[in-house]
């Protein structure tokens, strides 16, 4: 729902429709690095596979989960700013 | 290749990791590591899409747009962030890759060096084998004037009072079982597959043939001798005493039912394997072959084999045609009366050269449904075997083929070493970690614990052992009409 004064802005208009656009796509990103956040493997102990290759396996998939979660909150503080972003704008008008 | 009914009886935790190879590679692992493998490049590739939609959210909102309507300083924000998590999510996607590839190249490194080592152990022991052999002579001069009358001895206790050889059998059974750790060991198991490999070798050592000739001719050269060969000398030589002699066989259908539905998976298809049981009396109950005939509106009729495996140990062939003479006959790719007995079944069923149809077996019944599968006579749709001696048989059809074998089990191991890797392999220790149950020979033979295995394979993550049970699964899908036929079959005498 756009107001009147904003309406009567086009560059704040444009922006708002613009950051919108932005926030929905953001979500269905969300979702995409959530599903794949889930399918990352344990790297737990395993009950053939021991020694260092296991520890280093180990490591490596808990790096890729880390580093994940690493750009899920950024995704997310994303989302956030640009929800209070779009706010804003509306409270302009 | 026996047959125990009832389910396993250790103490102690189950192995239940397993170990997956062939589907057409060379790469041999857990289906741990396969699953996982599989499941970070499902990462890469969710991660590869969220990257290209993060660089479109990038583009849709310009920092000249929000400067020019005085945006507030959250929307610059949610710009930085989108660009921390878009050189985030690229580089997830790369290490995702990166660590699929390295358990990917992991596995193929194992199936090569497996493969190599293989390889050298095969050359050992057909090397060892042959100069066993060449040795034998010698020690047959050294020893032959104690011996002698020791198997006359055997040879007549055997022939007069055939009570008195199955005590001998009977003190070997029981030797076996308070000894079942021995026989129930991978070490004993990788023993007796290379020795199985080298009988030929020994055979030839012992004919006193050229080395290089019988390395030109064994599995180490064009393949042209080998455990085929050997068994069939056994026959050869075992046939004038009455030993594992071959006889015609009679096959007639026993019950009929309409069930539903067709299987899903390995572990149901074991559980409609047939089985014989030996009474007190010794008398023995139970079929052979149970065959499901599947009616489908708009297809061809198709049929799934189901077959039981060794029911009679003895090598003097009586009226039970699942016998040891059957064994070495198959293995020896004569013909075998159990074989016979599973084609008269399936000619009674209507099975045809065209139909559909899929092998399932235990033990020999899975020998026998590998070789009736690759027989060529049969329109082969699928082969499952659980505990049985397959290597030599070569699956090339490109129907699925699922192949259950315990690493501590040495019936599989009878059949030497697999240079096929188009079936799919699924290995287990079913008694690492664990006590042995008290009164079973050779217990990781047991079909309890094959069916143990065979619901692991169908929990498995393994891509190529996913791909094989959905392809077997399709027999059968949508039948409308499924009846399922046992039959019973005995040697006779002509």
């Amino acid at each position: 729902m756009i107001d009147t004064a904003s309406a009567l802005d086009p560059a704040r208009l444009q922006a708002r429709l613009a950051l919108s656009a932005q926030l929905a796509a953001l979500a269905s990103v969300l979702a995409v690095l959530e599903r794949a956040r889930t399918r990352v493997p344990g790297g737990g102990p395993s009950g053939e596979w021991h020694g260092p290759a296991q520890a280093v396996y180990g490591a490596s998939v808990r790096q890729l989960g880390g580093q994940l979660d690493e750009a899920l909150d950024a995704v997310r503080a994303a989302k956030r700013c640009t929800a209070r972003a779009v706010a804003t704008l509306g409270d302009y008008g | 290749m026996a047959e125990t009914p009832g389910t396993s009886s250790g103490a102690g935790r189950p192995s239940d990791e397993l170990t997956v190879s062939g589907g057409g590679s060379v790469a041999v692992a857990s289906d741990a590591l396969f699953g996982d493998a599989q499941a970070l490049e499902e990462v890469h590739h969710d991660l590869r899409a969220a990257a290209a939609q993060l660089a479109a959210v990038d583009s849709l909102v310009e920092v000249r747009l929000l400067r020019r309507s005085d945006a507030p300083l959250s929307a610059l924000e949610a710009e930085s962030e989108i660009a921390r998590a878009l050189d985030l999510v690229g580089a997830s996607a790369q290490r995702a890759a990166a660590i699929a590839g390295v358990l990917r190249a992991s596995a193929v490194g194992y199936g090569l060096a497996d493969d190599a080592a293989n390889r050298v152990s095969q050359q050992l022991a057909a090397t060892l084998g042959y100069s066993t052999g060449l040795l034998l002579p010698m020690v047959a001069v050294l020893f032959a004037p104690a011996l002698t009358p020791v198997l006359a001895a055997l040879l007549v206790a055997s022939l007069v009072a055939p009570k008195g050889a199955a005590g001998v059998a009977s003190g070997l059974g029981h030797w076996l079982t308070d000894n079942s750790r021995l026989l129930t060991n991978p070490l004993t198991v990788a023993l007796v597959r290379s020795g199985a490999m080298s009988i030929d070798d020994v055979i030839a050592g012992a004919l006193g043939l050229p080395p290089a000739l019988v390395q030109a001719l064994g599995d180490e050269g064009v393949g042209a001798t080998g455990i085929d060969t050997s068994a069939g000398l056994f026959s050869i030589i075992a046939a004038p005493f009455g030993l594992l002699a071959e006889t015609a066989v009679a096959t007639r259908a026993r019950t009929q039912r309409d069930i539903a539905p067709a299987p899903r998976g390995i572990a149901a298809r074991l559980d409609r394997i047939p089985q014989r049981v030996t009474a007190d009396d010794g008398a023995k109950h139970g079929e052979h072959v149970r065959i499901e005939h599947y009616t489908t509106p708009g297809k061809p009729d198709s049929f799934a084999v189901y077959i039981t495996g060794t029911a009679d140990f003895s090598p003097r062939p009586g009226v039970e045609p699942f016998d040891l003479t059957s064994d070495v006959s198959t293995m020896a790719d004569l013909p075998a009366g159990a074989v016979e007995a599973v084609r008269q079944a399936m000619r009674q069923e209507g099975v045809t050269a065209d139909s559909p149809v899929q092998f399932t077996g235990f033990s020999q019944g899975g020998l026998i449904a590998a070789t009736l599968g690759a027989s060529g006579d049969y329109n082969t749709q699928g082969v499952v075997a659980a505990g049985s001696p397959t290597a030599q048989v070569e699956m090339r059809g490109g129907y699925p083929v699922v192949l259950l074998e315990h690493t501590d089990d040495i019936v599989p191991a009878l059949g030497g070493t697999r240079t096929d890797d188009g079936p799919v392999l699924v290995q287990r220790e079913a008694f690492a970690h664990r006590e042995l149950p008290p009164d079973i020979a050779v217990p990781s033979h047991d079909r309890g614990e094959y069916h143990r295995t065979a619901e692991l394979a169908d929990d498995a993550r393994s891509p190529q052992l996913i791909d094989a049970i959905a392809r077997l699964d399709e027999l059968g899908r949508g039948a409308t009409t499924i009846t399922s036929t046992t039959y019973v079959a005995e040697r006779v005498r002509r």
